[in-house]
C-alpha cells in the first residue's frame, strides 16, 4: 500500500542546506488521512528555520524509515490520528534499528495521543511526544532538543 | 432622536464604534457591530419556495423535526449491529455507517499493513457476508441508512445489495443515503484510490444505477465538513463542494444523464461551529445559490431538482481535547445553527470525539441535545425564525456572493478535477488552516479552556471507547474461511468481467453487483479496478 519513494523528495522545498540547519522528517503512516495537522507542522517547522521533508499519505514504516536514511534527517516526526499509535509506532523505530544499524535517529510523535499512550510511546524509545494543541512555537525548539538527543 | 431615522454614522462615531475591538466573522471580515434595515433585501421569499432560502418546506419543522442520527460503527459487525440497536432504542431515526480506512481506502482485512487500522475509526467490511452481520435482526426497509462510504462507494453499494438481496430485500426498498462525493477526498480525509477523472466516472456510475434501481435512496451527499476539518474556512466549505458538486453535475449530464433524474435526489452536508447565526447565514444562502445553480447553469426545470436539502455534522474539529465535558455545550450551539439553518438530518458527535469514537453514554448525550432543541425550544416552532434579521439576511446574501467568488475562483483553475490535479484546491484548504492555526494559538480566536480561562486545570483522562485487537483476527479468519469455500472460478470470471468492463464505458454498478453475489471482496473489487484506472499520486504539499 505504497506510492512511490521518490515522491518524497518532490515534496521538499529546494533550497540548499545550511550549516547547523536542523533536517526534519514529517510523516504519515499507515491509511490515516489527516493530514492538517502534519502540513501545519511543517509549515510552522520551516517558518522556524528548519528544513522539512514531508512524506506524503500511506507511508508504511518501512518506507519512512528509507526516506529518512536517504535523506539524512536528524529527526523523524509521525504524526498520527488513527489512534493506531502504538503499533505503526513500534514498526518504525524496528525498521530505524534494522536499517540504521544501531544509530537510530530520534523520533517525535504528533497527533491525537493520551497522556497514558505519551507516556508508553516515551518508554519505547519516543524523544516527545506532541498531543493536539501544544503550541505552535514550542514545536521548532522540542524538536531541536529531541535531535540533540542523537 | 430614534438612531434609525437620524445620522447613523454620525450615532456610530458618538458611540466610538471605530474603535471596538474587531470581531472576525466565518466571511473573514470584521463583523460591524450594528447591523440596520438599510442593509437587507426585504424580500426574502417564503420557506418551501424557490429558491428556498428560508427552508424547503413551507410550515419547516412544525411538520417534522429533523432526521437524528449518529455517525457510528467500530471493530466488527456484530459490535457495530449491537451499538445500532441501542441507538435506534433510545431514538435515533436510523443508522449511519461509519467504516474503518482499509475498508474506505480499498483493502481487505487481511491486507499487508492493514493490520492496525482494522476496526478503529469504524467498521470493517471485507465482503457481503460482513453487511449481513451488521443488519441481522434490524428492518432495514423501514429504516434510514446512511453508507459513509466516499471512493469505495460504488464496492460498498454492491456489497450492501448483495446482502440485502439474501435478506429478501430488492434494492427499490432501501431507503437512505450513501456519501459518494469522492472529489473531497483528494482534498481532505486523503481516502483517494484512482486518479479523479476515474474517480468521478464510478459517481457517475452510481448515479445511474440508483436513478433507474434506488428510486427511494439518496445516492449523492455534496460533503464540506471533510473539507471543514481539513481547515477550510466556511465559505471555503461551501464553495469547494459545490464545485465538486458542478463537477458532478457537468459530467453526468455530458453522459447523456437528465438533470431532472439526478438532482433532486442530491444532498449536501455541512458543519455547523459556535458561530451559530452566521452558520445559519450560510446555510440559507447555500440554498439559495445551488437553487439558482441548478437552474441557471443546469437548465434544471423541475422544483425538486433545485431544492437543496442538508445534512449538518456538529462536532469535529469544532469540539476540543481539553474539558472535553463541555464539548457538550459547543454541540448544542453547533445544533442550535444547524436548526436555525433549518436542516433536514443531524449528525452530532459525542463530547469525545477528540479523543475516540463514542462510548453509549456519549452517544447518548448527543441524541439527547438534538431532542432537547427540538422538543424543548422553540427554534422548531416557526419556520426561519431568523428570517428578516438585520445581521442574518445581510449574511445570508454576503455568503451567497463569497461561494460565487470561490465558484469563479475554481472555474478559473480549470474547474474542480483540473484544481485537485493542480493542488491547488489542496494548498488553497492548507493555508485557511494554518491562518486558522495562528489564530487559535496567538488567542485572536478565542476557545474557552483552550487559549483563554484555561484556569489551573489538570488534564483529565477521559473513559474511552477500548478498542477491540482481536477484530483484525477474527476478519482474518472469515476472509480465509471465504476464500476456501467460495467458488473461486466464478468470482475471478466476475471480477476479470468488471477490470474488462472499466476498460470500455458501461455502467460497473451491476459488474460489480455480480462480484458481490460471487463472494469477491471489496479489495479484490477495488484492485480489479486498479488494473486499468491506476492509482492518485499526490501533488506536491
Amino acid at each position: 500500500m505504497s506510492g512511490a519513494l521518490s515522491d518524497a523528495a518532490d515534496q521538499r522545498e529546494e533550497e540548499p542546506r545550511q550549516a547547523g540547519q536542523l533536517r526534519v522528517l514529517v510523516a504519515k503512516l499507515g491509511l490515516d488521512g489527516h493530514d492538517r495537522g502534519a502540513k501545519v507542522v511543517t509549515r510552522a517547522l520551516r517558518d522556524a528555520g528548519l528544513e522539512v521533508i514531508y512524506s506524503g499519505l500511506r507511508r508504511t514504516p518501512r518506507e519512512v524509515a528509507l526516506i529518512a536514511l536517504d535523506e539524512d534527517v536528524d529527526v523523524v516526526g509521525l504524526s498520527i490520528l488513527s489512534g493506531a499509535h502504538m503499533g505503526l509506532v513500534s514498526q518504525v523505530l524496528e525498521e530505524l534499528d534494522q536499517l540504521g544499524e544501531g544509530t537510530r535517529m530520534p523520533i517525535v510523535v504528533g497527533g491525537t495521543i493520551s497522556r497514558h499512550d505519551a507516556e508508553q510511546l516515551k518508554a519505547m524509545g519516543v524523544a516527545d511526544v506532541f498531543p493536539v494543541r501544544t503550541p505552535l512555537e514550542e514545536l521548532a525548539p522540542r524538536v531541536r532538543k529531541a535531535a540533540e538527543a542523537r | 432622536m430614534s438612531p434609525v431615522t437620524g445620522d447613523l454614522a454620525e450615532w456610530r462615531s458618538r458611540h466610538g464604534f471605530d474603535a471596538i475591538r474587531r470581531r472576525p466573522g466565518l466571511l473573514g471580515d470584521d463583523i460591524d457591530p450594528l447591523f440596520s434595515p438599510a442593509e437587507i433585501d426585504p424580500d426574502v421569499g417564503l420557506p418551501g419556495e424557490f429558491p428556498f432560502t428560508r427552508g424547503v418546506y413551507p410550515a419547516m419543522y412544525r411538520d417534522r423535526l429533523w432526521q437524528m442520527r449518529l455517525y457510528s460503527g467500530f471493530g466488527d459487525a456484530e459490535s457495530t449491529n449491537e451499538r445500532w440497536k441501542f441507538l435506534l432504542a433510545h431514538g435515533n431515526n436510523g443508522v449511519s455507517a461509519a467504516f474503518d480506512l482499509p475498508t474506505q481506502c480499498g483493502y481487505d482485512s487481511d491486507a499487508e499493513g492493514a493490520g492496525p487500522e482494522v476496526g478503529r475509526v469504524g467498521v470493517a467490511i471485507d465482503c457481503a457476508q460482513d453487511f449481513e452481520r451488521l443488519f441481522a435482526g434490524l428492518p432495514a426497509d423501514k429504516m434510514g441508512i446512511s453508507l459513509n462510504a466516499h471512493s469505495t462507494a460504488p464496492m460498498i453499494m454492491a456489497l450492501f445489495l448483495v446482502a440485502m438481496e439474501r435478506q429478501g430485500l430488492a434494492p427499490n426498498q432501501i431507503g437512505g443515503s450513501m456519501t459518494t462525493d469522492v472529489l473531497k477526498d483528494y482534498v481532505a480525509r486523503g481516502t483517494w484510490i484512482y486518479p479523479p477523472s476515474h474517480g468521478i466516472r464510478l459517481v457517475g456510475d452510481v448515479l445511474e444505477y440508483c436513478n433507474t434501481e434506488m428510486p427511494k435512496f439518496y445516492p449523492l451527499v455534496i460533503r464540506g465538513p471533510d473539507l471543514r476539518d481539513a481547515g477550510a474556512t466556511a465559505i471555503q466549505e461551501v464553495g469547494f463542494a459545490f464545485a465538486n458538486a458542478m463537477a458532478y453535475l457537468d459530467y453526468v449530464t455530458q453522459r447523456g444523464l437528465d438533470i431532472d433524474k439526478i438532482a433532486p435526489r442530491l444532498s449536501a452536508q455541512f458543519y455547523y461551529y459556535g458561530d451559530f447565526l452566521q452558520e445559519a447565514a450560510k446555510t440559507r444562502a447555500a440554498r439559495r445559490f445551488w437553487a439558482r445553480m441548478l437552474t441557471e447553469r443546469f437548465g434544471a426545470q423541475k422544483r425538486s431538482s433545485t431544492l437543496l436539502r442538508v445534512t449538518a455534522s456538529v462536532g469535529g474539529s469544532h469540539f476540543q481535547a481539553r474539558e472535553p465535558e463541555i464539548n457538550i455545550i459547543r454541540g448544542t450551539l453547533g445544533c442550535l445553527g444547524a436548526v436555525l439553518g433549518g436542516v433536514q438530518g443531524m449528525l452530532l458527535a459525542g463530547y469525545d470525539e477528540a479523543f475516540d469514537i463514542p462510548t453509549e453514554d456519549t452517544a447518548r448525550i448527543a441524541l439527547r441535545t438534538q431532542q432537547i432543541v427540538g422538543y424543548e425550544s422553540d427554534a422548531t416552532a416557526t419556520a426561519d425564525p431568523l428570517g428578516g434579521s438585520y445581521f442574518v439576511e445581510a449574511m445570508t446574501d454576503e455568503f451567497d456572493a463569497a461561494i460565487q467568488g470561490i465558484i469563479d475562483d475554481i472555474q478559473a483553475h480549470g474547474g474542480a478535477v483540473a484544481a485537485i490535479e493542480s493542488g491547488y484546491m489542496q494548498r488553497e484548504v492548507a493555508n485557511s488552516a494554518y491562518t486558522q492555526e495562528l489564530a487559535e494559538n496567538d488567542g485572536s480566536k478565542p476557545i474557552v479552556a483552550v487559549n483563554v480561562f484555561e484556569g489551573a486545570q489538570e488534564d483529565r483522562e477521559l473513559v474511552v471507547h477500548a478498542p477491540d485487537s482481536s477484530v483484525a483476527a477474527r476478519q482474518r479468519e472469515l476472509l480465509k474461511n471465504l476464500r476456501a469455500t467460495r467458488d473461486g472460478a466464478k468470482t475471478r470470471e466476475c471480477l476479470d468481467r468488471l477490470t474488462a468492463g472499466a476498460a470500455g464505458d458501461v455502467n460497473l454498478m451491476p459488474l460489480l453487483i455480480d462480484c458481490a453475489r460471487a463472494d469477491a471482496t471489496l479489495g479484490e473489487m477495488v484492485n480489479a479496478l486498479k488494473a486499468v484506472f491506476g492509482e492518485f499520486v499526490e501533488p506536491a504539499a
